[in-house]
């Protein structure tokens, strides 16, 4: 039984996210972990509730059946297929305080 | 100042264009020379080129050298280089251009084309011979090689294979080629002016591409081309030739009266999909001036109007492959500056995001009086200055034709200052960077600026390899091979390794295995930061085993650094 810890997983891309995500995140109790997608799938990972993808290379997609029915982000390019009901799609650059309110409402779903 | 160039169009190097600017430079595979070439059989100093005033051009003197210098295939202590010469010096070939300060001489400044009336003129053609003759004449070669004709159907083979070189050397201009065909043409022909005028791709008009005239032949007025003899070669696809112009009717406009036009002929340049163009030649000089007139008491025969019908067919191919490479060209351009552009504005997007990142905190740390969130966010900042930085510096290297600023120099220093710089960074991403520095490694003479960055990108692409990793490693080493008087940069890491059919690509400009972290510029300007220096770098690598990438200089003695070029060989 894998057990959901209050926390946000950021797969590849910029530092710079996660290290925006820690500061503001952190203080509330989640936790920010970053990965690349090359160490996915990990079978001791616990399971996050939201995940964060960089996914300016398509192969990169795949991978992430792992995280199936955990609430995603994608961060890619502007020719990212637009969000759904189950993805969130962000384009590069994007304003961080709308990349923030999207994790937040997910957390809080 | 006089200025040139030397293209590099075999070779290693090919591709790579130095400029001369007059001052004295020298040519060879070591270091400090301004022409260095990566080719083992040039020697360190090979040749050197310099404008000599007197002979008032440009001139190449071999330095005694081992395998010799070559100019157009002839070998050469001493020669004045003229436009268009190719100079070999081992496997190297190098086609020499002087820029000249004077106006350019526009072929349609020297050309008057005159209306006639078609009818007329037609009446005068002496000799009209199809397009296929000129073919025909080189496929008849052999058979006629054995009959009576021997020696004029050799000499026109000579004259085609003379073309036919021309039409393949390396040239720089399309009106270059077509203006070294007609001076060609003009010798062989024995005319004493001609033309070239080329089918304009866009407007279907025919433009004066060439002119060229007998070396003791005083053109005066410009060359008068009649229109009507041009339209009906064009039209009909066939050569002409016309002779005792000034009783010939079509010559009856003042102009070409007074203009003394003798004997004229015009063929078509007919290309491998349509007509390029005509090639229209025509003598003013009267007979009684003339030493020796042909059997029919023409300068222009019969004979004469088939070699230049087979000349023309050469001078379109010529036309034809030059405008297809032009395209080809241009189209590789606009490919590359698209490539260029995508990837930089990916790369600048992504410090772009950092910065915002880092802003959003600080301004988030304003808002909340919270000074750690604001040194969080200026730290943010900070790191993509220096990526921006590094980005803009990477660019420079690459694109300017920088010279190495020699110094005496060691390269452990360099070395340390790159692990030093490089420390932070590295345990930030949990990497164990370990720097090795051999003490036998001498002083030497190069760029320390060049070098440091060149060792920069090996190292920030090596902690990024395992980045993330547990148990990402680094080790940093120098070494010195005494034996081959090397010094030696080992930067090895044991990330996820670099697949073989990558391997090949790694050193490409924008060329990055590192996703869209990487802007493909860091190997690229290593690599050729260390070419500069007579060096190179080699990389070994197994998928799964890490990277060991090894970069080697030459060593050079300490005098070098003030100037002094290292000895021959």
């Amino acid at each position: 039984m894998v057990s959901h810890s209050p926390s946000i997983l950021v797969v590849d891309g910029l530092s710079e996210t996660t290290a925006v995500l820690k500061a503001v995140f952190e203080p509330r109790g989640h936790s920010v972990n970053r990965v690349r997608h090359s160490q996915l799938p990990n079978s001791t990972m616990t399971l996050p509730r939201v995940v964060i993808w960089h996914a300016n290379e398509p192969e990169a997609i795949p991978a992430a059946e792992h995280f199936q029915g955990i609430p995603r982000i994608f961060i890619g390019r502007a020719d990212c297929p637009t969000s759904d009901g189950e993805t969130q799609r962000f384009s590069q650059p994007f304003e961080y305080r709308e990349l923030l309110g999207t994790i937040e409402t997910l957390l809080a779903e | 100042m006089p200025k040139a160039t030397l293209l590099v169009i075999q070779g290693a190097d090919q591709g790579l264009r130095f400029e001369l600017d007059g001052s004295e430079v020298t040519l060879g595979r070591g270091a400090l020379n301004p022409i260095q070439l990566r080719d083992n059989e040039v020697s360190r100093t090979h040749a050197q080129i310099r404008f000599d005033d007197s002979e008032a051009g440009f001139v190449i003197n071999d330095r005694q050298s081992s395998n010799g210098t070559f100019v157009n295939g002839e070998a050469i202590q001493t020669r004045k280089l003229i436009s268009g010469d190719q100079i070999a010096v081992g496997t190297t070939a190098l086609l020499f251009q002087e820029e000249t300060s004077e106006r350019p001489v526009r072929a349609a400044d020297q050309l008057e084309v005159f209306v006639g009336d078609d009818a007329r003129e037609r009446s005068s053609i002496i000799g009209e011979v199809s397009q296929a003759v000129g073919q025909q004449l080189l496929r008849d070669a052999t058979s006629i090689l054995k009959a009576s004709s021997t020696m004029q159907t050799l000499a026109n083979l000579q004259v085609l294979y003379r073309i036919t070189e021309e039409a393949v050397a390396p040239t720089l201009s399309l009106d270059q080629l077509l203006h070294r065909i007609l001076e060609l043409t003009i010798e062989v022909v024995g005319a004493d002016r001609g033309c070239v005028l080329v089918n304009d791709p866009r407007t279907s008009q025919l433009t004066p591409k060439a002119f060229h005239h007998r070396r003791d032949f005083a053109p005066g007025s410009p060359m008068p081309v009649s229109r009507s003899i041009v339209d009906y070669v064009r039209k009909k696809g066939q050569g002409v030739r016309t002779s005792d112009a000034p009783h010939d009717q079509r010559f009856s406009q003042q102009s070409i009266m007074q203009a003394g036009i003798r004997e004229a002929m015009c063929v078509p340049m007919q290309g491998r999909y349509e007509l390029m163009g005509v090639l229209y030649l025509d003598t003013t000089t009267p007979s009684h001036q003339l030493p020796r007139l042909g059997p029919e008491g023409y300068r222009f025969t019969e004979e004469k109007l088939h070699l230049l019908a087979a000349i023309g067919r050469q001078t379109a191919l010529a036309v034809e492959d030059h405008r297809f490479q032009d395209a080809f060209l241009r189209a590789e351009r606009l490919a590359a500056v698209g490539q260029t552009i995508a990837i930089l504005s990916h790369h600048i997007k992504n410090i772009l995001q950092g910065v915002r990142g880092g802003s959003y905190l600080i301004d988030m740390g304003l808002k909340q009086h919270d000074e750690d969130l604001i040194g969080r966010g200026w730290k943010i900042v900070e790191k993509n200055q220096d990526r921006i930085y590094q980005l803009v510096m990477d660019m420079l290297s690459y694109s300017a034709e920088r010279k190495p600023a020699l110094q005496v120099a060691n390269l452990n220093d360099v070395v340390r200052d790159v692990c030093e710089l490089m420390g932070p960074r590295a345990a930030e991403c949990q990497v164990d960077l370990a720097c090795k520095l051999s003490d036998q490694v001498p002083d030497s003479a190069f760029d320390p600026e060049g070098i440091h960055r060149a060792v920069l990108n090996l190292v920030t692409n090596a902690i990024e390899a395992v980045e993330g990793a547990t148990g990402g490693r680094v080790n940093v080493e120098t070494e010195y091979d005494s034996q081959s008087d090397e010094l030696v940069v080992l930067v090895r890491d044991n990330g996820p390794g670099i697949p073989a059919a990558q391997q090949a690509m790694l050193f490409n400009i924008f060329e990055s295995t590192k996703g869209s972290r990487g802007t493909g510029l860091g190997l690229a300007v290593s690599q050729k930061i260390i070419r500069e220096h007579g060096g190179d770098i080699f990389v070994e690598s197994r998928e799964g085993d890490g990277a060991n990438f090894r970069l080697v200089l030459a060593r050079l003695d300490e005098d070098a650094g003030r100037g002094s070029l290292p000895s021959n060989e």
